[in-house]
């Protein structure tokens, strides 16, 4: 227990405190900006059981503020490398890696298991997913998004407390809340925002402390105005989560209108079909496919007319976010025959290595 | 009565400043968003909430304090 002297000195922890870490189960999902900072203070805290939810593969921008991966790690997949940091950090615990996206499918059976849950993901679709399925199980889920200079933290769930749907009732639009893929972030952000949930974590283990249940802190890295507000509890929202009983396959947002998607599956089999990457030149892994064409997001404007005319456009990105932002601008550019792609590239990578096997 | 007017996130960036002082009689929850949504458009597409000293406020509540945030979502992780 030398490894943990410093908390055991600790009045309020103790041994029976740092034991009760030790027999703590804690999944994260999302092993990027928040989730890095999370994971190693849980894994320095000696949380026994750490699970880590993503399947994105390690890229050079994200090193920027991942501070988990290292430049070697870049193409491999983020939950293994953030694994093997993390038990080079502490070999005492048990870490669990699920290289796979969070969908309303897996979403209850690996919550299932963990007694608490981090939010670190960085897609609204996920946060709702996350919510509801701790609402059903229910499970305290330590929240944490970021947006350029400025972050915000609670805790929803917990103890029959209020719920992210009590503060945002629905998904937004995603087009009109962009996220740090478009539109960047201060590196050292996440790093703050992801230390205070990894705190909020600490203090509802140990029941120490008040946590920010009912509460919702901002803070601003600039100005280091923070503000922490009261969260009322919203009952109805939590009980048509429960009446409904399961996860919404596909979350309806405040302005869901007819957008073309299409599945990868369905895509392939479009004869005259063009792929068309929005990722940035760096991201990873790359997509095998004939018929492709890179232009990254924030150039989509002024290339447009490198689109082969006549062609079905389907446009992809790494989560699905961007597609669908393109695809409503190319709407509005009255370019027809376009569609948003349901899946990212690490899914479509996926989907492509089963085929090849069967 | 004139608010203070405190802008978060993406809020800040659509209307471009941080903070502003509005002047509206006998403010509430819905007189202030029609304020907000007559002088900045752009708002309607992007949600939001209302804080009045630093309380969250319900739809239809009145506004009492002057000191009001406005906070959108962030998906950023």
């Amino acid at each position: 227990m030398e490894r943990y002297d410093r908390h055991i000195r600790l009045a309020a922890i103790g041994k029976q405190g740092q034991d009760r870490l030790l027999s703590a189960k804690v999944l994260v999902i999302g092993a990027g900006g928040l989730g890095c900072p999370v994971l190693q203070y849980l894994a320095a805290a000696g949380v026994g059981t750490l699970g880590i939810m993503d399947d994105d593969v390690v890229a050079l921008s994200n090193l920027q503020r991942q501070i988990l991966f290292r430049t070697s790690d870049i193409g491999k997949p983020k939950v293994k490398v953030a694994k093997k940091h993390l038990l080079a950090l502490n070999p005492e615990i048990q870490i669990n890696a699920y290289n796979e996206r969070l969908s309303p499918q897996n979403a209850l059976e690996r919550l299932k298991y963990y007694d608490l849950i981090v939010d670190g993901t960085d897609n609204f679709e996920a946060r709702y997913w996350i919510n509801d399925a701790a609402i059903l199980l229910e499970k305290p889920v330590v929240y944490g998004a970021i947006y350029k200079f400025e972050g915000q933290v609670a805790v929803f769930n917990h103890q029959q407390g209020p719920s992210y749907r009590c503060l945002f009732p629905t998904p937004p639009n995603q087009a009109s809340i962009p996220n740090c893929e478009e539109i960047g972030v201060l590196g050292v952000l996440p790093g703050i925002i992801g230390t205070l949930q990894a705190n909020e974590v600490l203090k509802i283990l140990l029941n120490m402390g008040t946590p920010l249940s009912g509460k919702v802190l901002c803070y601003n890295t600039l100005t280091h105005k923070q503000i922490v507000l009261d969260l009322p509890k919203n009952e109805q929202s939590i009980q048509e989560v429960k009446d409904r009983n399961s996860l919404l396959e596909e979350e309806t947002t405040l302005d869901c209108d007819l957008l073309p998607t299409i599945k990868f599956k369905e895509a392939i089999t479009i004869d005259n079909v063009q792929f068309i990457d929005l990722r940035a030149p760096q991201e990873q892994p790359k997509l095998p496919l004939e018929q492709l064409l890179y232009i990254p997001f924030a150039e989509l404007q002024d290339r447009i007319n490198e689109l082969t005319p006549m062609a079905t456009h389907v446009f992809f990105c790494q989560s699905g976010k961007r597609s669908k932002t393109a695809v409503r601008w190319m709407q509005e550019q009255k370019v027809s025959n376009c569609y948003s792609l349901i899946e990212g590239a690490p899914e479509i990578i996926r989907y492509l290595e089963q085929t090849k096997t069967e | 009565m004139v608010l203070e007017i405190n802008y978060y996130g993406i809020l800040a960036d659509i209307i471009g400043q941080n903070q502003e002082e509005l002047e509206i009689e006998n403010p509430t929850y819905t007189r202030l968003i029609e304020v907000l949504h007559e002088r900045y458009p752009q708002l309607k597409n992007t949600p939001f909430k209302i804080a009045s000293e630093n309380q969250i406020l319900e739809d239809e509540a009145p506004i009492i304090h002057h000191n009001i945030a406005l906070l959108p979502p962030f998906s950023g992780g």
